[in-house]
């Protein structure tokens, strides 16, 4: 039996980031997704934890109230408790990561920094990261739906320094094709290419060509095509007329499309927010690069 | 006195010669001549049992009884063809009744645990069933593609926009009112928290202690107000929650509804001669409407495995809509009304109580036990509701509960599932209870005689509900055309299991094997299966001579085939006695010694024994000691007759006189036990000899049993017990003197082998047929038994004068020494009256 050949590490992914807060419990399909995505495409895992810094004042004070938010009643927390939970959520998350990690193979590193959420990931994804977030609430504010970052968390995400956002959810049924949203941009090319080697020329690809006018049509095909060839990987490609985000999310309903790579060139603020809470799988979102990025 | 001797000795020969039987007496042939056919091919086949008119009779009746109670026990013994002639029968009436009706199971909605059932026409019910798995195959399809539809998206989107728009809204202008008070509603792992903060930074300890004393009780009061509206808006949110999910249902509903419609309309407009079917489906729309999220697809929530396996396997159970399945219990084969089809008639093989009621199955789903009406089983009875029932009585008794349940069952005239342990309270698993279906069905249990003279005279409840007895014989007459209409039978077992025709010879060998078989020459066995065994082995033996046409010869070489199979016992035993390790004598005579003869029954194999009875006399009281019965060896009917003989002869010799006799009659050589009095006359024979002191020939046997007035009666086996001591005479050697005295009421049952009746016409062997005891005794001695004259005196010489004459010496002799007994005992009364 020949062995087969390691596949080499990515090109376009330098490492697979993982951010939590330290309000959320850990999220186990975004930290699976992320050890996978990591070895997948050998880079390394980095496990982000970001103390907010609102919070961690608030754990030094003495004699807290907090609310449950099923419970609706207030309770008095002892000196040092929420240091104590925000310390053991640490602690979860961490093995959570390295854990993920050795069952995957891959090298881990986890860093904590205190700080706020956007800023911190911010400042720590390069463009060529992939960032990984968890979304496991339904469709509703994120107040009530701890662990669900908001739609604001999100845009600022997709207008950073971050290319690469995946929204791992957790209700996403497992496999199915990885469906490219194809629009002509360099953020939809991107994400065909980056849907290419996260297939790693055996997944199934599907690219959705959203071209704007008939007559665009016909060069993104052929676009989509070179890139595919170019990638080494083979895919089907149709066009969608009229296409609109909700044709999109449908077109992905019906193929079951495991993961949806969608340009953010497409979405507007509300559309972030609509398409990470209706798409029935897990979500790539895919920035235009900076010039010169 | 040797003129007398030499008288009476002309006088026994005489008896002898008259008693001796003609070569025609010992076998009654069938004259193939007289068969009008040259192979049964010829013969139009006879399919139903033949000499069970009476068993027809009742058959006819049961079946024709459409009351309740008019059920039918066939009895009689196993072979007789009771199975083939009652199902024969049955199904040529069933087939003139009406086809009964489907049944089937549905789901009852209103109580789960009790499924409905539902009669539907002759073959209806199957179509019922397509018809609804067609329903639950589109609805499965039409309920999913009506919940993609974007009519219904947006409407579910606005309502979910509403409620988050709601919602934000509140909480948004409540973090608002805390950002105007310096207070911020931070998530913490632990619930929401409310934080002092200034210029929107949150406040560590240190920076709060610096805040002014007005600054600090401006942040609390702040945070107890805003405390109680976050409450009171955590308080409102399962609220909206709760309306947000009542008006998606709503709008399920309204979408299921319009998805359901369509479907169900159609099926109702196709069933609408059929209310129970309507009303079924309305219920089944109800319930798709209430449950429509069971047909969307099922979000795959992350887990333990076992979990995700549970929900995989609920999701599948749920996927296959069982609740809205039918569960088709009978289903006729209905072609059309005039098909005669008519009713079944099923023959339940192994009735235990499941397979009669039916049963419920369960399966198993991590470590529960679940069912549903869909696993409802039908049993014998559902199956042949309407029809005929045929049930082996035994099998029924001996599987535990069945019999009762079934007689729950005709009894209250309904099915009711129900499994042992459930009706006997053993089980506390929750369990269906399925609506009873009415039972109308004709019972017919088979059995033997004393199975049914048992249940009849045990179960007050058998004979409410067995009314009808059929009585199946074991044999016929030969006669009236009888021999014909068994040739005509042998055809239709012929062309039944497919073997090569039979000739008239073999067919002539078979009738006379049959009256063998039922032990009389005027008579033929019914003994279906017996007879066709033998049709069948002939034809194998047929086939090994490679024969076209089975013959005689292969009927003899099938007879005598199966014999050898089964005589090791009966060979073992005849050599044992040519090495005389067993003691039977062919030649001389002896005094108080003679040859009985028994049969020894192996199945469907029996043979003669011949037996050595031995008796020995002495003075005593009366008593003649039967040894058997002493060491418990004898069976009671063995025993009546030795008392039988001791009346005879305690009337014929010493009518006015003590019998002053003690006798022992013993079994030689028999280790096991003796039963029947067919020995009787033997053992009288021996007594005779040996008070009379006259030897007896040992090359003669004897069987029969005797009256107190001497007569020789009838006994069984007489073909087997004469053959028996044949075998013995002829493998020592034929001499010419041998031979068996049977009762003369027996001569009608001889049907001899090929050989024994060869020697007799020979000269060989002889069979004597006796009416008494006379008789017997002068074949048996040579000497004239002797009449008794007016006086009570027999003649001079006579075996009968001998034994008198002894038993007087006996008579003398225990009167003498009772007078030196009262003697001796007035000596000793003196001797005492002097010594006082």
């Amino acid at each position: 039996m020949i062995p087969t050949p390691p596949r080499p590490a990515s090109a376009r992914f330098r490492r697979v980031v993982v951010a939590f807060d330290g309000a959320s419990n850990e999220d186990p399909a975004a930290v699976e997704a992320a050890a996978a995505f990591a070895a997948r495409l050998r880079t390394e895992l980095f496990g982000l934890f970001i103390e907010d810094i609102d919070l961690a004042r608030l754990a030094e004070h003495t004699g807290i109230t907090t609310m449950g938010t099923l419970s609706a009643g207030a309770r008095q927390m002892g000196a040092g408790l929420l240091k104590t939970a925000l310390k053991a959520q640490l602690a979860r998350t961490r093995q959570a990561v390295e854990r993920a990690a050795a069952r995957q193979r891959v090298r881990s590193t986890f860093e904590i920094r205190r700080g706020r959420i956007i800023p911190e990931i911010q400042s720590t994804a390069a463009p060529a990261d992939l960032v990984i977030i968890g979304w496991r609430g339904r469709p509703a504010a994120s107040i009530m739906a701890p662990g669900t970052p908001s739609a604001a968390v999100l845009t600022a995400l997709c207008e950073g320094a971050a290319r690469f956002v995946l929204v791992a959810r957790r209700a996403a049924a497992p496999g199915g094709p990885l469906l490219v949203a194809y629009d002509g941009s360099a953020a939809a090319a991107s994400g065909l290419a980056a849907a290419a080697e996260i297939g790693g020329g055996d997944g199934t690809i599907e690219v959705a060509v959203l071209a704007a006018r008939i007559e665009d049509v016909e060069s993104q095909r052929r676009a989509v095509g070179e890139l595919l060839a170019r990638t080494g990987s083979g895919g089907t490609i149709f066009q969608v007329t009229r296409a609109g985000l909700d044709e999109l999310l449908a077109i992905a309903r019906t193929r079951r499309a495991g993961l949806l790579v969608v340009p953010t060139g497409l979405l507007d603020a509300q559309g972030v927010r609509r398409i990470v809470e209706r798409a029935p799988c897990s979500l790539l979102l895919v920035r235009e690069a900076d010039a010169g990025g | 006195m040797n003129d007398i001797a030499r008288t009476v000795d002309a006088a026994a020969r005489a008896t002898a010669d008259a008693a001796r039987l003609p070569p025609a007496a010992l076998f009654t042939p069938c004259d193939e001549n007289a068969l009008d056919f040259e192979t049964t091919d010829d013969l139009e086949p006879l399919d139903e049992a033949i000499g069970q008119d009476r068993a027809a009779e009742a058959v006819r009746f049961a079946m024709g009884m459409r009351h309740a109670g008019y059920n039918l026990f066939a009895f009689g013994p196993a072979g007789t063809g009771k199975y083939s002639f009652v199902r024969g029968y049955a199904e040529r009436i069933a087939a003139g009744w009406a086809v009964p009706p489907d049944w089937c199971y549905v789901h009852n909605f209103a109580e789960p645990h009790r499924p409905r059932s539902m009669q539907l026409p002759a073959g209806r019910a199957r179509p019922f069933h397509d018809d609804s798995e067609r329903l639950i195959d589109e609805l499965r399809h039409a309920i999913p593609a009506t919940f993609e539809s974007d009519e219904y998206r947006n409407r579910k989107g606005i309502i979910q926009e509403q409620f988050k728009e709601r919602q934000e809204e509140a909480f948004n202008a409540l973090q608002a009112r805390a950002r105007e008070r310096d207070v911020a509603i931070i998530r913490t792992p632990v619930g929401l928290a409310l934080a002092p903060t200034r210029n929107g930074e949150v406040l560590g300890p240190k920076e709060f202690e610096e805040l002014s004393a007005d600054e600090k009780r401006q942040r609390a009061t702040a945070s107890e107000a805003l405390q109680k509206e976050l409450e009171a808006f955590l308080r409102e949110v399962p609220g909206w929650e709760r309306q947000q999910r009542e008006e998606i249902r709503s709008l399920n509903r309204e979408t299921t509804m319009y998805a359901v419609s369509l479907s169900i309309d159609e099926f109702k407009k196709k069933w609408a001669d059929y209310p129970a079917v309507l009303q079924h489906l309305d219920a089944v729309r109800d319930d798709v409407i209430e449950n429509a999220d069971d047909f969307l697809p099922q979000e795959q929530q992350p887990g333990p495995q076992i979990l995700a396996a549970a929900e995989r396997a609920q999701a599948a159970a749920a996927g296959e809509f069982r609740r809205y399945r039918v569960n088709v219990l009978v289903a006729q084969d209905h072609r059309g009304d005039d098909d005669g089809q008519g009713a079944p008639v099923i023959y339940e093989d192994h009735p235990t109580q499941p397979s009669l009621v039916g049963r419920i199955e369960h399966l198993a789903q991590f470590g529960t036990l679940v069912t549903d009406f869909t696993l409802i089983k039908p049993g014998a009875l559902h199956r042949a509701n309407g029809g005929c029932l045929i049930v082996d009585a035994r099998k029924l008794l001996l599987q535990p509960y069945a019999y009762e349940t079934f007689k729950r069952a005709l009894r209250s005239r309904c099915i009711r599932i129900e499994s042992p342990a459930e009706s006997l309270g053993w089980t506390a698993t929750t369990t269906l209870e399925p609506e009873p279906i009415p039972l109308d069905v004709k019972v017919v249990l088979l059995g033997d005689p004393m199975l049914y003279y048992l249940l009849a005279l045990n179960d007050p409840e058998f004979s409410e509900l067995f009314r009808v007895a059929a009585d199946f014989g074991v044999r016929m007459d030969r006669g009236n055309g009888n021999t014909a209409r068994y040739a005509r039978l042998i055809r239709g077992l012929v062309r039944s299991a497919g073997v090569r025709p039979f000739d008239r010879s073999a067919v002539a060998r078979v009738v006379e094997q049959s009256a063998r078989n039922a032990g009389d020459a005027a008579k033929l066995s019914t003994h279906m299966g017996t007879l066709d065994d033998l049709v069948r082995e002939t034809d194998y033996w047929a086939g090994q001579a490679k024969a076209d046409v089975a013959t005689a010869d292969h009927v003899d070489a099938a007879i005598a085939a199966r014999i050898y199979r089964s005589d090791s016992l009966r060979e073992r035993i005849q050599e044992e006695i040519r090495r005389q390790t067993i003691v039977i004598e062919t030649t001389g005579a002896r005094v108080g010694q003679i040859n009985g003869l028994a049969v020894i029954q192996l199945n469907h194999f029996a043979f003669g024994r011949p037996s050595r009875i031995s008796c020995r006399v002495r003075l005593g009281k009366g008593e003649v000691v039967d040894i058997e019965r002493e060491v418990a060896l004898g069976g009671p009917l063995h025993s009546k007759g030795v008392l039988i003989l001791s009346s005879f002869l305690a009337t014929r010799y010493a009518a006015d006189r003590p019998l002053s006799l003690s006798a022992s009659l013993v079994f030689e050589q028999s280790y096991g036990g003796v039963d029947g009095d067919s020995a009787s006359s033997a053992e009288l024979y021996a007594l005779i000899s040996a008070l009379a002191e006259i030897p007896i020939r040992q090359s003669l046997a004897v069987t029969g049993s005797v009256d107190q007035t001497g007569r020789v009666q009838a006994i069984g086996g007489v073909n087997e017990k004469i053959e028996g001591f044949f075998d013995v005479c002829a493998a020592r050697g034929l001499t010419g003197d041998q031979g068996v005295l049977i009762p003369a009421a027996n001569v009608k049952h001889l049907m001899l082998r090929a050989d024994v009746v060869e020697a007799c016409a020979a000269g060989r062997f002889a069979v004597y047929a006796v009416e008494t005891v006379d008789q017997g005794i002068e074949i048996l001695t040579g000497v004239a038994a002797g009449q008794a004259d007016d006086a009570g005196a027999f003649p001079i010489g006579s075996v009968n004068r001998a034994v008198a004459l002894r038993l007087g010496r006996f008579a003398a002799t225990a009167r003498r020494l009772a007078r030196e007994d009262r003697r001796g005992a007035g000596k000793k009364g003196d001797e005492k009256e002097r010594r006082s």
